[in-house]
């Protein structure tokens, strides 16, 4: 399993981890994984941080720089991972730490950080159950189970039409539980810090779901009056959505991953990777006009506006942070 | 008349029985009526001919009785034919002894059959009445009764002409009902106690046509007696099966004023040039359609696509290319809109339905006339915001279709669609509320503008006009 590792301080005050973290993604065919990846890059520009991600190896490179010219150029999306793609991608950025001074007192160190993200971006018919004992199976398994953190992408339209995440993640927990049941630390649950992802906030459904919910927050100085709903109220919009599951056992997903997780590792977030259509007209977000994706007459789905993520850097630096703070 | 002999070859006597049967038509008049016979060889055939209340001269086989046939002063009494025609040499000899010998009456030998040359001789017979056609005359300002339809007849053929003679009358149709306008040709009763217009007139024969209200040319070709062939109208004639006396009831007092008909089509552009060219073609119909049946008719043509939902996308709005135009600019208007290229990044889920019926909205006029709304297209309108069920986008417009529709639909507007066939749901159910087709499937346009109201006139008026 990769680690995070702390060495090669850099002057006073200033300490940069360098390690491997490893982030596998789990999630479904078409449920947003490669679509997250190629946000990251504008996700990170878009913040206020000095985040930036970088790549040493050709084939990352050439990843990222097409996922991220297809999203945000072309308006397309990235191809589906047909097999398993593995992307070291490096991010750079700095972070402030609290450290004891003295015997009483304590300060704040902005310390760099540059870390590997070891990004595991399976197809989703790897997670199907008919796949258990097959060899790249058998490979998706052993990449999470290296992982110490996993991006899980719950779709919810998805779970409307077809609801399978229960079955899906299920078959995948119980592999995951028995490649790492020998580890001497194993005690009953993965040790995974779990970014559960609810994705396609900008879906008319998904967004009237929150908003039927009064969860919508919205921050009077965000340039584009994008409304947010609070990590805190992610968990219980995600069951929400789950009720309304094609076969009915989405709603108790969360419950899987909590019991076969520490729940204190896992964290949810509401995300869209393209973010919400900002009207053309008013260069705002128009609360009757949320998605920012449609499809075209050969059946391709394109972006309709401006590519503004949401929620893509934070559970990749929530779990960074996690990893950090867990050693 | 040419002597027969035994043994001889049979010399054709045509000419003589065609002029004899000429002369005979020619003394034929009031109830008077002539026979002539055939004797051939399976036995007699006896033509009598007559003319009918028109003049018109009419030949039938009356029945004999068998002894008339077998004694010859029963058969010259009872029958007394003008003339006989034979066409066989040998002749059985009951016929034989038929022939007329001392009595004087002519027999022509000969191998054309006699209802061949009586068929020849009526259709060279000359007109002994004049044939005039039937039509509608406005009493004119000045005198008593202005304005009144007066049903008469306008002179074709004076009495005299024969087969091949021409006339040309321009005649003026009104819209009426979807019996068409009638095309009688009559002649007058012979009532010289009368004056012209006092006699009635008596149907030669009926013939109508559904023709669009408008002025025609119309050339009238005697080809026989009792048969008139009229050209020069738009659709074609047919035999009428009504009454004449009902025909002339529904003659109106007076001509109302035809309602003007405004049909606009909305024709969605999106969908590709196959199914553009059908939408083209069935509105197409229906304008010719509506031609033939309102009075005063224009037509508008509203063009549609997809909205943008893109940024990378221009927005192209719904195009007027013909507003309360005549109908053949408006059916221009409508055969430019093919050759249209289509943006591979256009949406695909709707179209700007909603905004077309939003400017149909605000241009609509009351003295356009009443509206009629046909839609051709085949995908929804997009919604005027957020529809979680379809999750189609909604109008930048946010425009609303159903509150659009609210607002044409005044009192007797009418709606029809053109739909594709996979066209459903609710908009195409509203928007074919009173009459729907499939642009793919055959469509009975005429009765599809009869549901719009387009075919009705204001009153039936049967007969055209003579100015």
């Amino acid at each position: 399993m990769a680690s995070l590792g702390k060495n090669n301080a850099k002057g006073s005050g200033k300490r940069t981890y360098r390690g491997e973290p490893g982030i596998a993604m789990l999630g479904a065919t078409g449920s947003g994984k490669s679509t997250f990846l190629g946000a990251l890059q504008i996700a990170l520009l878009k913040q206020d941080k000095e985040w930036r991600i970088w790549c040493r190896d050709p084939a990352s490179r050439r990843a990222l720089v097409e996922m991220n010219t297809a999203l945000t150029s072309e308006g397309k999306f990235p191809l589906p991972t047909t097999g398993i793609d593995t992307f070291d991608w490096i991010l750079g950025g700095k972070r402030a730490r609290t450290e004891r001074s003295g015997r009483f007192g304590s300060r704040s160190v902005e310390e760099s950080i540059e870390l590997t993200l070891k990004l595991t971006d399976p197809t989703g018919e790897l997670a199907r159950p008919d796949q258990i004992g097959l060899q790249p199976r058998e490979q998706l398994v052993d990449h999470v189970a290296k992982s110490r953190g996993i991006l899980y992408m719950f779709d919810p339209i998805r779970e409307f039409s077809r609801g399978d995440a229960y079955e899906k993640t299920y078959s995948l927990l119980m592999d995951l539980i028995a490649a790492v049941a020998d580890d001497p630390d194993f005690d009953g649950r993965l040790p995974h810090h779990v970014a559960v992802c609810v994705t396609k906030f900008d879906d008319p459904r998904v967004f009237k779901t929150a908003e039927s919910l009064r969860m919508l927050v919205w921050d009077e100085h965000d340039p584009l009056g994008f409304p947010q709903v609070h990590n805190s109220d992610a968990r219980s919009l995600m069951h929400s959505l789950s009720k309304v599951s094609r076969n009915g056992t989405g709603e108790v997903v969360p419950q899987l991953l909590e019991q076969y997780f520490h729940a204190d590792r896992i964290s949810y977030f509401v995300t869209s990777a393209v973010g919400f259509m900002v009207s053309k007209r008013t260069r705002m977000f128009d609360v009757q006009d949320t998605e920012n994706v449609y499809r075209i007459e050969s059946g391709e789905s394109l972006v309709r506006g401006p590519v503004n993520p949401i929620n893509v850097v934070e559970p990749i630096l929530w779990l960074v942070e996690q990893m950090a703070l867990h050693g | 008349m040419t002597g027969f002999a035994e043994g001889l070859a049979m010399i054709g006597a045509e000419d003589e029985v065609h002029d004899a049967l000429s002369d005979e038509l020619a003394r034929l008049a009031g109830n008077a009526r002539f026979t002539v016979a055939e004797f051939g060889t399976i036995g007699a055939t006896i033509w009598r001919v007559y003319r009918d209340e028109n003049g018109t001269p009419r030949a039938e086989q009356p029945r004999m009785r068998a002894s008339a046939l077998k004694d010859p002063d029963a058969f010259y009494r009872e029958i007394d034919p003008a003339f006989i025609v034979r066409t066989s040499a040998s002749l059985p000899d009951d016929l034989l002894g038929l022939l007329p010998g001392a009595r004087g009456v002519p027999v022509y030998e000969c191998q054309t059959p006699l209802e061949d040359q009586v068929r020849e001789a009526i259709r060279d017979s000359p007109l002994v009445l004049g044939y005039e056609l039937a039509v509608l005359k406005q009493v004119p300002e000045g005198r008593p009764d202005a304005g009144r339809l007066v049903l008469t007849g306008h002179q074709l053929f004076p009495p005299g002409v024969t087969q091949g003679h021409r006339a040309v009358v321009r005649v003026r149709c009104e819209p009426t009902d979807s019996d068409g306008t009638v095309f009688a040709v009559v002649t007058r009763e012979r009532r010289p106690d009368l004056p012209p217009n006092a006699q009635a007139l008596r149907p030669v024969h009926i013939q109508s046509a559904l023709v669009p209200a408008d002025t025609y040319e119309v050339t009238a070709v005697l080809t026989r007696p009792g048969r008139v062939l009229l050209q020069g109208l738009p659709a074609p004639l047919g035999k009428f099966a009504g009454n004449w006396d009902d025909l002339r009831n529904q003659v109106p007092d007076r001509l109302a004023a035809p309602e003007p008909v405004h049909l606009v089509c909305l024709i969605e552009v999106s969908g590709g040039d196959d199914r553009l060219e059908l939408r083209i073609d069935r509105l197409s119909q229906l304008i010719d359609e509506a031609d033939k049946g309102a009075g005063q008719l224009s037509v508008s043509v509203l063009a549609y696509g997809p909205h943008s939902v893109a940024w990378s996308v221009d927005e192209q709005p719904v195009s007027v290319p013909a507003w309360a135009a005549p109908s053949p600019r408006a059916e221009h208007a409508l055969r430019g809109l093919t050759g249209r290229k289509a943006d591979e990044r256009e949406y695909r889920r709707a179209a700007q339905l909603e905004c077309a019926l939003d400017t149909v909205a605000r241009h609509l006029s009351d003295r356009d006339g009443r509206p009629v709304i046909v839609v051709a297209g085949g995908r929804p309108p997009h919604p005027s915001a957020m529809d979680t069920r379809t999750t189609i986008i909604p109008c930048p417009d946010r425009v609303n279709w159903k509150w659009q529709l609210d607002r044409i639909g005044a009192p007797g507007a009418t709606f029809g669609a053109l739909r594709d066939h996979d066209a459903r749901g609710d908009v195409w159910r509203t928007l074919g509320r009173d009459a729907m087709a499939t642009v793919d499937d055959p469509v009975d346009m005429q009765d599809f503008a009869m549901r719009l109201g387009l075919r009705e006139a204001a009153q039936t008026v049967p007969f055209p006009f003579v100015d």
